[in-house]
């Protein structure tokens, strides 16, 4: 069921995506239109069969990552019609975030730059349920993140909420 | 990763890791305060339940766990949860009464603290709990003590003083026409009263005014503050009808929206037959929240999107759900029993 455009020669109106580190995805627009962000930039530059829109993307997006936002768009521009309807979409939108932990957090973004709601809402979930058990040193370790707070001031926090660490 | 996009993380944590984590960094404590987060975020949700068989009235809590689900809080930390009835429950907050001593304890399943109130002077017959967390960490616990023709006497507590004081009530309409919808925001009692008012009690000042609403009250209707606006919403069955009052010192009324319930049915899989009922507004955005059987809706008035926040099938197996409560995230839910 794509809702791409037909152009008066047959042909399927086609984008590129370009990622920093080179590779080229080409994909239809039914796929792009997942994407507000793209959406949005197609509407105003159009794009054709003959003459695909080429549209570069930061560097945070490689091309590893694009291809896991790739794959989710496609099967969800083709909707829960093929393939074994809404339980298999749903099942296929599970398995697509068993990611590893850099992974997971990049296709987060991604899915945050290219406005991909449904794959936002995916990915932050697995992220929140990855952490929700954690302690605070284990979430600084997963991010990344150096504590800024002297012990004095991170024990008055503790203090006032001490529920929320048992 | 740019705050945006850790805060559609954070905003799908359950409460005790959200406050935990402030503990991570400065600008993960700042993010996870700021006023726009906490405006993104959805309602929480507690529920008290009762079992049904007739000789044990034992009540659970439960609140959400995040990812829609609630979850029971153990009341066991609690030495009189049996001997008590959970009478009242304000924004996380619980009101309990025991018969046997004639004392009121103020519980929090979530911190799991709990306090014993001073002993009341006279008997109470009806007591209401008002915690407003987007105000303060104070509560006061208001128990009516005996009815007038057009007022009340009572008497109440003040987390802030730690003590009962006794006054007395003239609401501007019949004690009769009082209804039991009833609303508490930022210090300000809001009680439904037959035929078309809503009765304001300034807590602070113990005054009443009487606010004229546009249109005959119904049992069902709701009273909310959003966007710091007073609004009426009520149901006749087949419309949804939400009212502002423009100006809280004698303004006009302003129908904001006006939706076909079966516009919202027809979105989610509640059978057609079945009635919503009206729980709240969100404080801050255009949404209302709606009770199924056996589910939580919210329905976005703006984009006109219903969705399941909640379904709790699982926990209301063999027990009766009572009451539902949604509140507002707050820090002051953590403070508000620390002593």
């Amino acid at each position: 069921m794509s809702e791409g455009t037909k152009e008066p020669d047959g042909g399927e109106e086609k984008v590129v995506l370009k990622t920093h580190d080179g590779q080229e995805f080409t994909v239809d627009m039914a796929t792009a239109n997942q994407s507000g962000t793209l959406k949005n930039l197609l509407s105003e530059v159009g794009s054709s069969s003959n003459n695909p829109q080429v549209i570069p993307l930061p560097s945070s997006i490689t091309s590893r990552v694009l291809g896991k936002v790739v794959e989710y768009c496609q099967r969800h521009a083709a909707g829960g019609g093929r393939r074994g309807g809404m339980q298999a979409l749903e099942q296929f939108d599970e398995e697509l975030v068993e990611l590893d932990k850099d992974m997971l957090l990049d296709v987060t973004y991604a899915a945050a730059f290219l406005d991909v709601p449904r794959l936002l809402d995916l990915t932050s979930q697995a992220v929140a349920d990855a952490i929700k058990n954690m302690s605070v040193e284990e979430v600084r370790h997963y991010f990344g993140v150096v504590s800024d707070f002297t012990e004095e001031e991170e024990k008055v926090i503790r203090s006032e909420c001490p529920w929320a660490f048992e | 990763m740019s705050d945006d996009v850790f805060m559609e993380i954070l905003a799908r944590l359950p409460l005790k890791p959200l406050f935990r984590f402030k503990c991570v960094s400065r600008a993960w404590r700042r993010l996870i305060s700021d006023d726009y987060f906490l405006r993104r975020l959805p309602l929480l949700t507690s529920a008290v339940f009762y079992h049904c068989n007739a000789d044990a009235k034992e009540a659970r809590f439960a609140c959400t766990s995040g990812g829609g689900d609630l979850q029971e809080c153990g009341m066991e930390f609690f030495p009189f949860h049996r001997d008590s009835d959970i009478v009242d429950c304000c924004s996380g907050l619980l009101l309990s009464y025991s018969r046997l001593r004639a004392s009121f304890y103020v519980v929090s399943p979530i911190t799991k603290r709990w306090v014993a109130l001073p002993q009341t002077l006279k008997s109470t017959h009806l007591a209401v709990l008002a915690f407003d967390p987007c105000h303060s960490s104070e509560y006061r616990v208001i128990s009516f003590t005996g009815w007038l023709a057009q007022g009340s006497e009572l008497e109440v507590f003040s987390s802030a003083t730690g003590e009962w004081a006794h006054h007395s009530l003239h609401w501007g309409v019949d004690s009769d026409a009082m209804t039991a919808t009833l609303r508490h925001f930022a210090g300000v009692l809001y009680v439904v009263a037959f035929p078309n008012y809503i009765v304001a009690i300034d807590l602070d000042g113990m005054r009443c005014r009487r606010i004229e609403v546009p249109e005959p009250v119904k049992p069902e209707g709701s009273i909310d503050k959003s966007g710091g606006f007073l609004h009426y919403t009520c149901s006749d069955g087949g419309r949804l009808k939400v009212w502002m009052l423009e100006d809280a010192d004698g303004g006009e009324w302003v129908l904001k929206h006006s939706i076909e319930v079966a516009t919202i049915l027809r979105q989610v899989p509640v059978k057609m037959h079945q009635q919503l009922q009206l729980l709240a507004l969100h404080p801050e955005r255009e949404v209302v929240y709606l009770r199924a059987p056996g589910k939580l809706v919210s329905y976005d008035l703006e984009k006109k999107e219903a969705e399941v926040v909640c379904e709790f099938r699982k926990e209301e197996e063999g027990v009766e759900l009572v009451q539902i409560w949604l509140f507002p995230f707050s820090g002051h839910m953590s403070r508000c029993l620390a002593h």
